[in-house]
């Protein structure tokens, strides 16, 4: 078991060689980009360089010959500038759409067979910010940053040479610029990467504010407290604004240093241009070319230095989101299968903590057995912390026990399979698990109810919900198609749980593993979910975790823990009968 | 107080007033900058004309001075011009959310329609679009007044080549500009489907216990590649009408600069313009379009912007109509008449609560005594709710309380949330309160008790002990009458027991203090002085839990089926 609790991050190293692969397979296109990027670059030279021929030739007494050879140049050198940016920005979008789609695909994939004990100890926030935000800087890096850097970048290379060419002094001149960018960098990175993660920070504080604020409005109103929130978030807002303008302040200060740049080399270019024509070396004209030149490329520079925080940003999330592919890719493979048509769920001397040490002595369970024959229902009751939720889990096959077995075994015993070592297919064919969380998912309703069985059809889903007793459904004006989630239709805290058991319905498991919080849904709607429940689990072998004891009532079997250790256990009417712990409960519950 | 803008218009007009010191000197010093950066190919030809072709080292100087001075002059016109700018626009983007974060806070209900959710998408993305125009209309300006100069430039340079290129290049734009709007949707609808493989990805990541409890993995990933292998297609169809259209204006200021480059290049044949000219207007021709592409661009995003602005006003302007309506007749649905709550120095009476079935409920809580009032149907609850809550705000809230059965946190301590004085260390809280609500348990389990961090929403709290920390909440406050609504479904059962008690105890013992509770859970049925029961149909009871429990009739019946569990 692995003790450190955040996920892993890839180095940069590792990162770029898990892109390698995916790049190589579109390395067609990646030759076709990187031919019409330099057959736009060079055609831009050509501008410049007319000018600087017309400015040697004209005076010099050249005829309107020249003028057209020059104008045509510049109108082939269009053609050419205007198919290579086609082609080039169509094969870049061919190249990094779909490597950020595989991309951002694997890291779904990968969260979703990250063991849950793994998700549990890590927490879901740093995931669902890896999955979620990573993903949608780089998509969008990709679609916006990229295709600039890459054009201005072609330019850079392509006019340095073309520099050179018009006469290599006049390129030795131009290279000065790289140390004065180079420059530009290193004092705008190490400054620039704090500013930003405190800008970042106080956004970040100001989005929870005003989250905070506005969702305990009703809260606020009801205890005249709006008051001191409404301070908290205009200071938290007053204070990301003071940043973001320091911040601003310092971007254009890293400009100014740009201009700085630019006006030295450009100087520098035309003193050296004088010089070289005095003693002869070259013409006025080839001078103008190279000044036009260098002029052409205040903007591509200018956009390379302003986007490199962007590039590393996206470094960033990049080795975030290998980090979580190469974590699912390491941890263990479940494989093993079990032949059994009917298993019987065995738990052995269960003990679990979440400390790392499994010696320490801070267990949520002490050593509890249990047995679950087909069909046989088992409520566990106890008070909060008593360890029911944990043992849910552990029976769910979703964690695994400190020590002890959870396993399905045939009665034969020809074979057990340890439930954290099945196959997920063959574990969720005989456990399904309703958790405590409920979530609807942004999508139709059939959606949301196959999700256990994707292939589904609309009537398996239909008899689902029917069997649940979900009759709202058939008032819906779209029926299985109704939108739910963020946008569509909101539902009742009842109406939610119901998909939630139409989905262990379709999946159709051996044992149900229910520790779903019908309270929410008040009284009245505990008693209907009450049916619900027991009509989803006809049939099963299941361990409730009684939230209410009318769900302890009915089941063929009582468990009572408290601390992690199991006190009383038997039936109801043994339970109450035998006047200790449950039997006081029992009293407290229906007075 | 100051008329809330009733347009997006409005909005930013009231926006560019109150910002005129910053916007003025912004745009002025940016127009600067932008003349500049015109003039630097103008600069390029000074010098090849007047000092190399000549071979003037005295020239040399004096040009290569007047480039340093022009590259100054247009570095600081960027520096202050865009800082003034964007000082406008954090000011305003500031100053909005502000405005509607305070409007959400205080106004005595949002619109039913508006939730929480699309408050906050407002006071952050929107108030920052709509703010963003400041930086459009700098560049606006500068880009207009940028070209202005341009076209002097070139007049005054040589007045035919001047009028070729001025007649020319708009009209290049043009050509570019026309199909640019269908790419520019394209655009949209490519960042919305990224956008919506985002949600997406974050809609599965929250529901992931409940897919790993239920093995709906394959599912998952099977739904995400669809949206995210749209994303992708959208993004190829973007990039390649993108780089189309960039293919396009290359091409057609190619054209422009080819024929502009014969115009001038004939002219200076005939002796009518010197080389330095010719170098400025090619140069020149080449800068126009920047200007001309930066303000095609600020049309499109000005428009973003003002819609931003029209999202802001319209919720706005809808916070101040539920005000004011909220004022005037108390109520916001006619259908349903609102009970009539009266409250003097004994008692806390209901009138007229109309329960539906034409039946109508009057009931009365004496100071000391503890109502229960269960209801099998979920309106009547909310309406009797809306109109305890009306009246709690019109007293003060030493007076009532209505407590919601909805549990927000807010970032800070237990002891913050309790006494709901932000960054209180030291305010103290009555062990009974503790107890009665259950938090004592709670303070034991976790490390710093009453100072314990609390996170944003709670989210280090489970629902059971939210749920707790909001009941002591309540007592805590403290009021002559207190509302309660489903305090305790989330605890356990022998929990339950215990809170009951020590509520009843607790509020029973304050002889000037009334409660009633809104709930089904036996334990505070047992503990109240009278129940009163609506049923769907049939008739609504008043009475103590017990009575109600034995009597044999069958509204009697309907009750025993509502609160046994």
């Amino acid at each position: 078991m692995s003790a450190h609790t955040i996920l892993s991050i890839a180095t940069r190293r590792r990162a770029f060689s898990h892109l390698a692969p995916l790049l190589r397979a579109r390395s067609g296109w990646i030759v076709l980009l990187v031919i019409a990027g330099m057959a736009n670059a060079g055609a831009g030279l050509v501008g410049p360089w007319a000018i600087g021929r017309l400015v040697d030739e004209l005076p010099a007494g050249a005829g309107s010959e020249l003028v057209w050879t020059c104008a045509i140049a510049v109108a082939v050198a269009g053609i050419v500038m205007a198919l290579g940016t086609w082609i080039g920005a169509w094969a870049l979008a061919h190249i990094a759409m779909p490597v950020v789609a595989e991309l951002r695909t694997q890291v779904v994939d990968s969260a979703m067979s990250l063991p849950s004990q793994r998700i549990e100890a890590t927490g879901t926030g740093d995931l669902v910010s890896r999955v979620a935000d990573d993903s949608r800087k780089i998509s969008e890096a990709a679609a916006q940053v990229l295709p600039l850097v890459v054009e201005s970048l072609l330019v850079v290379i392509v006019s340095a040479f073309g520099l050179a060419a018009i006469d290599w002094r006049l390129g030795i001149v131009g290279l000065v610029a790289l140390p004065m960018y180079w420059l530009t960098l290193r004092w705008y990175l190490p400054r620039s990467e704090p500013i930003y993660k405190e800008e970042r920070a106080a956004f970040g504080r100001r989005a929870g504010r005003l989250l905070g604020g506005l969702t305990g409005a009703q809260t606020l109103r009801a205890y005249r407290a709006e008051g001191g929130e409404m301070t908290r978030i205009d200071s938290a807002s007053g204070q990301a604004r003071d940043l973001s303008i320091n911040v601003f302040r310092f971007l254009t200060r890293a400009f100014g240093r740009n201009n700085r740049a630019e006006a030295v080399v450009l100087s520098l270019l035309l003193a050296a241009g004088f010089a070289l024509v005095y003693f002869g070396e070259t013409t006025a004209g080839a001078v103008t070319t190279a000044a036009l030149v260098f002029h052409r490329l205040f903007n591509p520079i200018g956009a390379l230095v302003g986007l490199f925080d962007q590039i590393q940003s996206a470094g960033a999330s990049l080795t975030r989101m290998v980090g979580v592919i190469d974590e699912a890719q390491t941890s263990p493979r479940r494989s093993i299968d079990i032949d059994s048509s009917s298993p019987t769920l065995l738990l052995e001397d269960l003990w679990f903590t979440y400390d790392a040490d499994p010696h320490s002595d801070n267990h949520v369970l002490k050593g509890v057995s249990l047995r679950i024959d087909p069909g046989e229902v088992v409520a566990v009751v106890g008070t909060t912390g008593a360890g029911k939720s944990t043992l849910a889990r552990i029976a769910a096959g979703l964690s695994a026990p400190t020590r002890g077995r959870a396993a399905l075994v045939d009665d034969g015993a020809a074979s057990a399979g340890e439930l954290t070592a099945l196959a997920e297919p063959v574990l969720r064919s005989h456990i399904s698990m309703v958790a405590q969380e409920v979530h609807t998912f942004a999508g139709a309703l059939r959606e949301n109810v196959s999700l256990p069985v994707p292939a589904a059809t609309a009537e398996a889903v239909s008899i689902a919900l029917e069997t649940v007793g979900a009759d709202w459904v058939r008032s819906l004006p779209n029926g299985l198609d109704t939108e739910l989630g963020d946008g569509g239709m909101r539902l009742s805290a009842v109406q939610e749980q119901m998909i939630a058991l139409a989905r262990l319905v379709l999946a159709d498991p051996d044992f149900a593993i229910l520790d779903e919080a019908t309270a929410e849904a008040g009284s009245a709607g505990a008693h209907v979910l009450e049916g619900s429940a027991r009509a989803a689990l006809s049939g099963r072998g299941a361990l409730i975790v009684a939230h209410r004891l009318s769900q302890a009532e009915t089941a063929d079997r009582v468990l009572v823990m408290e601390h992690g250790e199991v006190v009383e256990e038997g039936s109801h009417t043994e339970l109450v009968a035998a006047g200790g712990r449950y039997a006081e409960l029992w009293a407290a519950w229906s007075a | 107080m100051p008329q809330t803008p009733s347009s997006g218009s409005k909005l930013l007009r009231r926006a560019a007033r109150r910002r005129l010191s910053l916007l003025l000197p912004g745009a002025a010093t940016l127009s600067l900058w932008q003349v500049c950066e015109a003039l630097v190919p103008v600069a390029i030809g000074i010098v090849v004309d007047r000092a190399i072709i000549p071979l003037s080292l005295p020239m040399l100087i004096v040009t290569i001075i007047g480039v340093g001075l022009l590259f100054t002059v247009l570095s600081l016109g960027y520096r202050f011009g865009s800082r003034f700018c964007n000082a406008a626009r954090e000011h305003e983007a500031h100053a909005l959310r502000v405005e509607i974060t305070h409007a959400a806070l205080t106004s005595a209900n949002l619109p039913a329609d508006r939730a929480s959710g699309e408050v906050l998408s407002i006071a952050s993305a929107d108030a920052d679009t709509a703010a963003q125009s400041f930086a459009q209309a700098g560049r606006g300006i500068a880009s207009v007044l940028g070209m202005i100069t341009a076209a002097v430039f070139l007049l005054i340079a040589d007045p035919v080549t001047g009028l070729v290129v001025l007649i020319a290049v708009p009209i290049g734009l043009i050509i570019v500009a026309l199909p640019g709007r269908s790419v520019s949707a394209k655009a949209g609808t490519q960042l919305e489907a990224v956008a919506r493989a985002g949600r997406s990805a974050s809609d599965l990541m929250h529901g992931l216990r409940v897919i790993k409890a239920m093995g709906g993995e394959p599912w998952a990933v099977d739904r995400y590649r669809v949206t995210s292998d749209e994303a992708a297609t959208a993004g190829i169809a973007t990039g390649e009408r993108t780089g189309r259209l960039a293919g396009l204006g290359a091409l057609v200021m190619s054209i422009v600069l080819a024929a502009v480059l014969i115009v001038a290049s004939l002219r200076l044949i005939e002796g009518q313009m010197s080389v330095g000219a010719l170098i400025g207007i090619l140069g020149m021709t080449a800068f126009l379009t920047e200007p001309m592409r930066a303000l095609a661009d600020i049309v499109g995003l000005f428009a973003q912007s003002h819609g931003a602005a029209g999202r802001i006003a319209r919720l706005l302007v809808d916070i101040d109509s539920a005000e004011a309506s909220d004022t005037t007749d108390g109520s916001s649905n006619e259908a349903t008449p609102t009970p009539r709550i009266g409250l003097d120095d004994t008692a806390l009476t209901v009138r007229d609560w109309a329960v539906g079935a034409e039946r109508i409920v009057d009931f009365t809580t004496d100071f000391g005594a503890l109502t229960c009032i269960v209801t099998e149907a979920s309106e009547p609850a909310a309406n009797l709710l809306g109109a305890l809550a009306t009246h709690a705000r019109g007293a003060g809230p030493d007076t009532m309380i209505v407590s919601p059965h909805t549990v927000d946190m807010f970032e800070g301590t237990i002891r913050s949330n309790i006494t709901m004085i932000v960054g209180t260390t030291d305010h103290p809280v009555t062990e009974e309160v503790l107890t009665a609500s259950g938090t004592d348990e709670l303070l034991g389990l976790v490390d710093g008790g009453l100072d314990h961090r609390i996170q944003e929403l709670g989210g280090n709290l489970s629902g059971g002990q939210r749920q707790r920390v909001a009941l002591a909440r309540a007592l805590d406050a403290d009021p002559s009458i207190l509302v309660l609504h489903e305090p305790t479904t989330a605890v356990d059962a022998v929990t339950e027991a215990r809170i009951a008690e020590g509520v009843t105890r607790l509020r029973g013992t304050a002889e000037s203090a009334a409660t009633i509770i809104l709930t089904s859970s036996p334990a505070f049925l047992a503990a109240a002085d009278s129940v009163v029961f609506v049923p769907e149909t049939g008739p609504v009871l008043i009475g103590r839990h017990a009575e109600l429990l034995t009597a044999a009739d069958q509204a009697s019946e309907t009750y025993r089926q509502a609160v046994t569990r």
